[in-house]
Protein backbone atom coordinates (compact mmCIF):
# COMPACT_ATOMS: atom_id res chain seq x y z
CA UNK A 1 0.00 0.00 0.00
CA UNK A 2 1.25 3.48 -0.90
CA UNK A 3 1.72 6.09 1.83
CA UNK A 4 -0.11 9.55 1.69
CA UNK A 5 -2.37 11.27 -0.61
CA UNK A 6 -5.87 11.07 1.78
CA UNK A 7 -7.61 14.47 2.36
CA UNK A 8 -9.58 12.50 5.59
CA UNK A 9 -7.70 14.15 8.32
CA UNK A 10 -9.41 17.08 9.36
CA UNK A 11 -6.14 19.17 9.78
CA UNK A 12 -4.90 18.57 6.17
CA UNK A 13 -1.79 16.40 7.12
CA UNK A 14 -1.35 13.79 4.30
CA UNK A 15 -0.30 11.02 6.81
CA UNK A 16 -2.27 8.28 5.39
CA UNK A 17 -1.82 4.63 5.11
CA UNK A 18 -4.14 4.56 2.10
CA UNK A 19 -3.60 5.85 -2.07
CA UNK A 20 -7.20 7.43 -1.90
CA UNK A 21 -10.35 6.80 -0.52
CA UNK A 22 -11.49 4.47 -2.96
CA UNK A 23 -8.86 2.03 -1.93
CA UNK A 24 -9.63 2.89 1.58
CA UNK A 25 -13.50 2.29 1.44
CA UNK A 26 -12.56 -1.43 -0.79
CA UNK A 27 -10.54 -2.27 2.05
CA UNK A 28 -13.18 -1.52 4.70
CA UNK A 29 -15.83 -3.31 2.57
CA UNK A 30 -13.01 -6.20 2.74
CA UNK A 31 -13.21 -6.41 6.66
CA UNK A 32 -9.66 -5.20 6.98
CA UNK A 33 -9.10 -4.36 10.42
CA UNK A 34 -6.48 -1.57 10.16
CA UNK A 35 -8.46 0.21 7.74
CA UNK A 36 -11.31 0.83 10.41
CA UNK A 37 -9.04 1.05 12.73
CA UNK A 38 -7.52 3.77 10.72
CA UNK A 39 -11.26 4.97 10.34
CA UNK A 40 -11.77 5.26 13.72
CA UNK A 41 -8.47 6.99 14.97
CA UNK A 42 -8.58 9.69 12.15
CA UNK A 43 -12.30 10.70 12.87
CA UNK A 44 -13.35 9.65 16.79
CA UNK A 45 -12.09 12.38 18.45
CA UNK A 46 -13.40 15.42 15.09
CA UNK A 47 -16.58 12.97 15.55
CA UNK A 48 -16.84 13.33 19.45
CA UNK A 49 -16.15 17.34 19.53
CA UNK A 50 -18.37 18.07 16.32
CA UNK A 51 -21.50 15.85 18.47
CA UNK A 52 -20.68 18.16 21.73
CA UNK A 53 -22.23 21.12 19.84
CA UNK A 54 -24.94 18.95 18.07
CA UNK A 55 -26.28 17.80 21.57
CA UNK A 56 -26.62 18.69 25.14
CA UNK A 57 -23.85 16.87 27.13
CA UNK A 58 -20.66 15.05 26.29
CA UNK A 59 -21.80 11.63 27.42
CA UNK A 60 -24.84 11.65 24.93
CA UNK A 61 -22.34 13.01 21.98
CA UNK A 62 -20.05 10.55 22.99
CA UNK A 63 -23.05 7.44 22.42
CA UNK A 64 -24.01 9.39 19.60
CA UNK A 65 -20.86 9.07 17.97
CA UNK A 66 -20.62 5.68 19.09
CA UNK A 67 -24.36 5.35 17.31
CA UNK A 68 -22.82 6.56 14.07
CA UNK A 69 -19.54 4.39 14.14
CA UNK A 70 -22.27 1.52 13.89
CA UNK A 71 -24.29 3.47 11.47
CA UNK A 72 -20.88 3.83 9.64
CA UNK A 73 -20.41 -0.51 9.83
CA UNK A 74 -23.50 -1.34 8.93
CA UNK A 75 -23.72 1.47 6.10
CA UNK A 76 -20.34 0.94 4.30
CA UNK A 77 -21.16 -1.63 1.35
CA UNK A 78 -24.43 0.80 0.60
CA UNK A 79 -21.83 3.91 0.64
CA UNK A 80 -22.41 4.99 -2.98
CA UNK A 81 -19.66 7.35 -2.68
CA UNK A 82 -21.36 10.03 -4.01
CA UNK A 83 -19.92 12.86 -1.17
CA UNK A 84 -16.37 11.96 -0.11
CA UNK A 85 -16.10 9.16 2.89
CA UNK A 86 -15.91 12.80 5.59
CA UNK A 87 -19.38 13.89 4.37
CA UNK A 88 -21.10 10.23 4.22
CA UNK A 89 -19.92 9.75 8.44
CA UNK A 90 -20.83 13.43 8.98
CA UNK A 91 -24.01 13.04 7.09
CA UNK A 92 -24.66 9.62 9.68
CA UNK A 93 -23.35 11.62 12.68
CA UNK A 94 -26.20 14.32 11.68
CA UNK A 95 -28.83 12.13 11.60
CA UNK A 96 -27.77 10.53 14.54
CA UNK A 97 -27.86 13.71 16.68
CA UNK A 98 -30.72 14.80 15.00
CA UNK A 99 -33.08 11.81 16.05
CA UNK A 100 -31.64 12.19 19.65
CA UNK A 101 -32.04 15.64 19.74
CA UNK A 102 -35.72 15.20 18.80
CA UNK A 103 -35.90 13.37 21.97
CA UNK A 104 -34.28 15.76 23.90
CA UNK A 105 -36.47 18.06 22.38
CA UNK A 106 -33.70 19.85 20.61
CA UNK A 107 -33.27 19.92 17.14
CA UNK A 108 -31.00 19.59 14.80
CA UNK A 109 -31.95 20.93 11.14
CA UNK A 110 -31.04 19.10 7.98
CA UNK A 111 -31.71 22.02 6.08
CA UNK A 112 -30.95 24.90 7.95
CA UNK A 113 -33.51 27.67 7.95
CA UNK A 114 -32.26 31.14 8.26
CA UNK A 115 -35.83 33.13 8.98
CA UNK A 116 -37.27 34.13 12.35
CA UNK A 117 -34.47 33.18 14.51
CA UNK A 118 -34.23 36.43 15.63
CA UNK A 119 -31.50 37.92 14.19
CA UNK A 120 -31.62 42.07 14.44
CA UNK A 121 -27.75 43.01 13.01
CA UNK A 122 -24.14 43.02 14.19
CA UNK A 123 -25.57 45.40 16.36
CA UNK A 124 -28.75 46.79 17.56
CA UNK A 125 -30.43 49.61 15.50
CA UNK A 126 -30.37 52.15 18.29
CA UNK A 127 -25.94 52.17 17.87
CA UNK A 128 -26.67 53.65 14.63
CA UNK A 129 -28.35 57.22 13.27
CA UNK A 130 -31.54 56.45 12.03
CA UNK A 131 -32.06 56.78 8.86
CA UNK A 132 -33.73 60.45 6.79
CA UNK A 133 -31.68 62.21 9.33
CA UNK A 134 -27.80 63.66 8.73
CA UNK A 135 -25.68 60.63 8.26
CA UNK A 136 -28.45 58.26 9.01
CA UNK A 137 -27.07 54.39 9.33
CA UNK A 138 -23.78 55.69 10.51
CA UNK A 139 -22.66 55.52 13.81
CA UNK A 140 -24.48 57.15 16.85
CA UNK A 141 -22.62 55.31 19.21
CA UNK A 142 -19.19 53.70 17.86
CA UNK A 143 -17.97 50.29 18.54
CA UNK A 144 -14.99 50.89 20.82
CA UNK A 145 -12.28 48.50 20.40
CA UNK A 146 -11.40 45.50 22.07
CA UNK A 147 -8.41 44.75 25.04
CA UNK A 148 -5.77 41.73 23.79
CA UNK A 149 -7.55 38.42 24.27
CA UNK A 150 -3.69 37.79 26.70
CA UNK A 151 -5.02 40.35 28.94
CA UNK A 152 -7.80 38.03 30.22
CA UNK A 153 -7.59 34.79 31.89
CA UNK A 154 -7.99 32.07 28.95
CA UNK A 155 -10.11 29.44 30.82
CA UNK A 156 -12.70 32.11 31.40
CA UNK A 157 -12.35 34.15 27.60
CA UNK A 158 -12.64 30.21 26.44
CA UNK A 159 -16.41 29.51 28.79
CA UNK A 160 -17.72 32.88 27.06
CA UNK A 161 -16.70 31.90 23.78
CA UNK A 162 -18.29 28.20 24.52
CA UNK A 163 -21.22 29.37 26.14
CA UNK A 164 -21.97 32.26 23.07
CA UNK A 165 -21.81 29.70 20.65
CA UNK A 166 -24.31 26.78 23.00
CA UNK A 167 -26.82 29.89 22.65
CA UNK A 168 -27.27 30.28 19.43
CA UNK A 169 -29.91 29.43 17.44
CA UNK A 170 -29.01 25.67 16.35
CA UNK A 171 -28.75 25.92 12.67
CA UNK A 172 -26.16 29.10 13.32
CA UNK A 173 -24.85 26.64 16.06
CA UNK A 174 -23.84 23.63 13.54
CA UNK A 175 -22.64 26.42 11.32
CA UNK A 176 -20.24 28.03 12.60
CA UNK A 177 -18.95 24.73 14.63
CA UNK A 178 -18.19 22.83 11.36
CA UNK A 179 -16.57 26.33 9.68
CA UNK A 180 -14.90 27.78 12.68
CA UNK A 181 -13.96 24.87 15.34
CA UNK A 182 -13.48 22.20 12.86
CA UNK A 183 -12.54 24.15 9.74
CA UNK A 184 -14.35 22.90 7.26
CA UNK A 185 -14.79 24.30 4.18
CA UNK A 186 -18.00 26.23 2.46
CA UNK A 187 -18.45 23.95 0.08
CA UNK A 188 -18.38 21.04 2.85
CA UNK A 189 -20.68 22.57 5.05
CA UNK A 190 -23.22 23.09 1.78
CA UNK A 191 -22.90 19.64 0.97
CA UNK A 192 -23.59 18.77 4.68
CA UNK A 193 -26.14 20.49 5.77
CA UNK A 194 -27.93 20.65 2.03
CA UNK A 195 -27.17 25.12 1.87
CA UNK A 196 -27.28 27.47 -0.90
CA UNK A 197 -23.93 28.76 -0.24
CA UNK A 198 -25.64 32.33 0.25
CA UNK A 199 -27.08 31.00 2.49
CA UNK A 200 -24.62 28.99 4.51
CA UNK A 201 -22.95 32.41 4.56
CA UNK A 202 -26.03 34.09 6.01
CA UNK A 203 -25.99 31.42 8.60
CA UNK A 204 -21.88 31.98 9.04
CA UNK A 205 -22.46 35.86 9.52
CA UNK A 206 -25.32 35.20 12.35
CA UNK A 207 -23.38 33.33 14.59
CA UNK A 208 -20.15 35.15 14.40
CA UNK A 209 -22.05 38.36 14.82
CA UNK A 210 -23.81 36.67 18.02
CA UNK A 211 -20.17 35.41 19.46
CA UNK A 212 -18.74 38.58 18.95
CA UNK A 213 -22.07 40.43 20.74
CA UNK A 214 -21.63 38.05 23.62
CA UNK A 215 -17.83 38.37 23.76
CA UNK A 216 -17.99 42.43 23.05
CA UNK A 217 -19.15 43.51 26.98
CA UNK A 218 -15.90 41.60 28.53
CA UNK A 219 -13.64 42.21 26.07
CA UNK A 220 -14.44 45.96 24.87
CA UNK A 221 -12.22 48.66 26.40
CA UNK A 222 -13.78 50.43 29.46
CA UNK A 223 -14.97 53.73 29.57
CA UNK A 224 -12.38 56.44 30.82
CA UNK B 1 -12.06 56.58 -7.22
CA UNK B 2 -15.17 54.72 -4.48
CA UNK B 3 -16.43 56.90 -2.36
CA UNK B 4 -15.88 56.26 0.72
CA UNK B 5 -19.29 57.29 1.96
CA UNK B 6 -21.24 55.06 0.01
CA UNK B 7 -22.16 52.67 2.38
CA UNK B 8 -23.02 53.35 5.85
CA UNK B 9 -22.00 51.62 8.90
CA UNK B 10 -25.13 49.74 9.57
CA UNK B 11 -24.54 48.00 6.06
CA UNK B 12 -20.71 47.81 6.12
CA UNK B 13 -20.90 45.61 9.61
CA UNK B 14 -23.29 42.83 7.83
CA UNK B 15 -21.02 42.85 4.69
CA UNK B 16 -18.03 41.29 6.83
CA UNK B 17 -18.40 37.64 6.54
CA UNK B 18 -18.94 37.88 2.46
CA UNK B 19 -16.21 40.22 3.21
CA UNK B 20 -13.77 38.25 4.79
CA UNK B 21 -15.17 34.86 2.83
CA UNK B 22 -14.11 36.62 -0.69
CA UNK B 23 -17.65 36.43 -1.78
CA UNK B 24 -18.18 40.42 -2.31
CA UNK B 25 -17.70 40.84 -6.23
CA UNK B 26 -14.85 43.39 -7.16
CA UNK B 27 -17.11 46.88 -7.00
CA UNK B 28 -18.14 45.77 -3.35
CA UNK B 29 -14.75 44.97 -2.21
CA UNK B 30 -13.53 48.57 -2.95
CA UNK B 31 -16.37 50.23 -1.24
CA UNK B 32 -15.59 47.82 2.18
CA UNK B 33 -11.82 48.87 1.77
CA UNK B 34 -12.74 52.40 1.26
CA UNK B 35 -14.99 52.48 4.24
CA UNK B 36 -12.60 51.30 6.34
CA UNK B 37 -9.88 53.74 5.43
CA UNK B 38 -11.98 56.51 6.73
CA UNK B 39 -14.05 55.04 9.75
CA UNK B 40 -11.64 53.68 13.06
CA UNK B 41 -15.04 52.10 14.72
CA UNK B 42 -15.72 49.94 11.55
CA UNK B 43 -12.44 48.99 11.66
CA UNK B 44 -12.65 47.45 15.17
CA UNK B 45 -15.65 45.53 13.99
CA UNK B 46 -13.73 43.97 11.67
CA UNK B 47 -10.89 43.83 14.02
CA UNK B 48 -13.21 41.66 16.23
CA UNK B 49 -14.61 39.67 13.73
CA UNK B 50 -11.28 38.70 13.11
CA UNK B 51 -10.77 38.02 16.96
CA UNK B 52 -13.99 35.74 16.67
CA UNK B 53 -13.39 33.61 14.81
CA UNK B 54 -9.57 33.11 16.15
CA UNK B 55 -10.81 32.54 19.72
CA UNK B 56 -13.72 29.87 18.15
CA UNK B 57 -11.32 28.30 16.38
CA UNK B 58 -9.67 27.42 19.87
CA UNK B 59 -12.02 25.42 20.50
CA UNK B 60 -10.64 22.95 18.15
CA UNK B 61 -7.67 22.48 20.52
CA UNK B 62 -10.37 21.56 23.70
CA UNK B 63 -9.77 18.41 25.09
CA UNK B 64 -11.24 15.31 23.64
CA UNK B 65 -10.53 12.05 25.77
CA UNK B 66 -9.58 9.43 23.60
CA UNK B 67 -11.43 6.51 22.85
CA UNK B 68 -12.72 4.15 25.40
CA UNK B 69 -10.98 1.28 25.31
CA UNK B 70 -14.15 -1.09 25.62
CA UNK B 71 -15.87 0.92 23.77
CA UNK B 72 -13.14 0.98 20.86
CA UNK B 73 -13.23 -3.06 21.45
CA UNK B 74 -16.65 -3.31 20.68
CA UNK B 75 -16.63 -0.90 17.46
CA UNK B 76 -13.70 -3.45 16.28
CA UNK B 77 -16.20 -6.17 17.11
CA UNK B 78 -18.90 -5.14 15.14
CA UNK B 79 -17.01 -4.69 12.21
CA UNK B 80 -15.16 -7.78 12.09
CA UNK B 81 -18.81 -9.10 12.40
CA UNK B 82 -19.92 -7.20 9.35
CA UNK B 83 -17.27 -7.16 7.13
CA UNK B 84 -15.71 -10.56 6.62
CA UNK B 85 -12.52 -10.80 4.78
CA UNK B 86 -12.12 -12.72 1.48
CA UNK B 87 -11.04 -15.58 1.89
Amino acid sequence: MSAAVLDLRQDGRVDGTYADEDELVAALRNGDEAAFSWLLLTYDAALRRTARNFVATSAVADEVVQETWLGVIKGLDGFQQRSSLKTWIYQILLNTARTRGVRERRTIPFSATIDADGYEGVFPEDRFRPDGEEWGGWWANPARPWEPAERFDRAETMGRVRDAIASLPDSQRVVISLRDIDGWTSEEVCDLLDLKPVNQRVLLHRARAGVRAKLDPYLEVADR
Amino acid sequence: MTDPYEIPCRIFVEMLTDYLEGALDATDVERVEAHLGICPPCVHVLDQFRETIGLVGELREADVDGLDAHVRTSLMDAFKQVHLPDR
